[in-house]
């Protein structure tokens, strides 16, 4: 305990949306309190090596163990079947869409959760709760939007990767340029977003099926899931 | 994980998907059994690659439609490993 009555506990757990929010490490809150301290003692020999070495791979790739090993336990979604169609034609004939749970949106068609104006980030950090309570909105994204025209909210994980560059996870720029070089046979204009920290049934009852409406509406062949 | 109830809806309509995701989430996703998974070893919030990194991105997207055209039965994984950075 610390001289402000803080256990370790405490803090390792404040990362989680608590008084110290990092979406990076939140993870901690899962990890046994030795697991966490382990976890940090390593990271600060790393940054100790990084001193000399001037590379941050084994810093990174110790975040990516570390966020590898707070998420390892299954959730409650399960399931025994496999469902499996064969893509219907060849690559360079087939039509590609593209959809990922980062929460991006079009500037100017903001989905406005809960009624609220221009949701900040840290607003959506910590209203995360609320979000696992309803069911997501579709945003749907022109495949040559630029990147100044492109929002991104999502209280569920580190948006800078995605504010650095689209492509991380929305790769618009990489499939468009996949289309031009003949791989895929078109982009389906336009891509999908949506805030994947939602409710999972809701989802599952109330809004899957009006997505695949969409999707098939799109004549999509082929849909690329990238979740965050 | 919302985009593995996704892959499967999809999947049953007719149309074929291919999840691509950081590894951190590997268990979550295995237990729902989506079509095809590819699984990058990247941190949470970057799962095609590094900022910048253009090439990386494309080779973990090319991977994921090789996937989507050349597997032959659900619950597919493929893993790849190119540099992050």
């Amino acid at each position: 305990m610390t001289e402000s009555g803080e256990t370790f506990t405490q803090f390792k757990d404040s990362f989680l949306y608590g008084t110290r929010p990092d979406l990076n490490f939140k993870f901690l809150k899962n990890l046994t309190e030795e697991e966490a301290a382990v976890f940090l003692q390593q990271l600060l020999h790393k940054v100790g090596n990084l001193l000399d070495s001037g590379d941050a791979t084994e810093i990174i790739n110790h975040v990516r163990d570390g966020q590898r090993h707070g998420y390892r336990n299954p959730t409650q979604w399960a399931y025994e079947d496999k469902p499996f169609v064969p893509l219907n034609k060849p690559l360079p004939e087939a039509t590609i869409g593209l959809m990922t749970s980062t929460g991006h949106f079009v500037d100017g068609e903001d989905p406005e959760p809960f009624g609220v104006e221009a949701m900040s980030q840290d607003e959506a950090v910590s209203r995360i709760s609320d979000f696992l309570r309803v069911a997501p909105d579709l945003s749907r994204i022109p495949t040559d939007i630029t990147p100044e025209a492109l929002r991104v909210r999502h209280g569920g994980y580190d948006i800078r990767g995605s504010l650095a560059d689209r492509n991380v996870a929305l790769a618009l720029d990489r499939m468009n340029e996949l289309a031009a070089e003949g791989e895929i046979g078109r982009f389906a204009n336009p891509a999908y977003s949506f805030v994947g920290a939602a409710a999972q049934t809701r989802l599952k009852n109330k809004t899957l099926p009006e997505w695949v409406q969409v999707f098939q509406e799109a004549q999509l062949d082929g849909l690329i899931l990238v979740p965050v | 994980m919302s985009v593995g109830h996704i892959a499967r809806a999809a999947e049953l309509a007719g149309i074929a998907t291919v999840i691509i995701s950081a590894d951190i989430f590997e268990q979550r996703l295995a237990v729902m059994n989506p079509p095809r998974t590819v699984l990058t070893p990247y941190p949470m919030g970057r799962p095609l690659g590094q900022a910048g990194n253009a090439a990386g991105q494309k080779a973990t997207l090319l991977a994921g439609l090789r996937l989507l055209a050349e597997a032959t039965e659900g619950g597919s994984v493929l893993r790849v490993d190119h540099p992050y950075c």
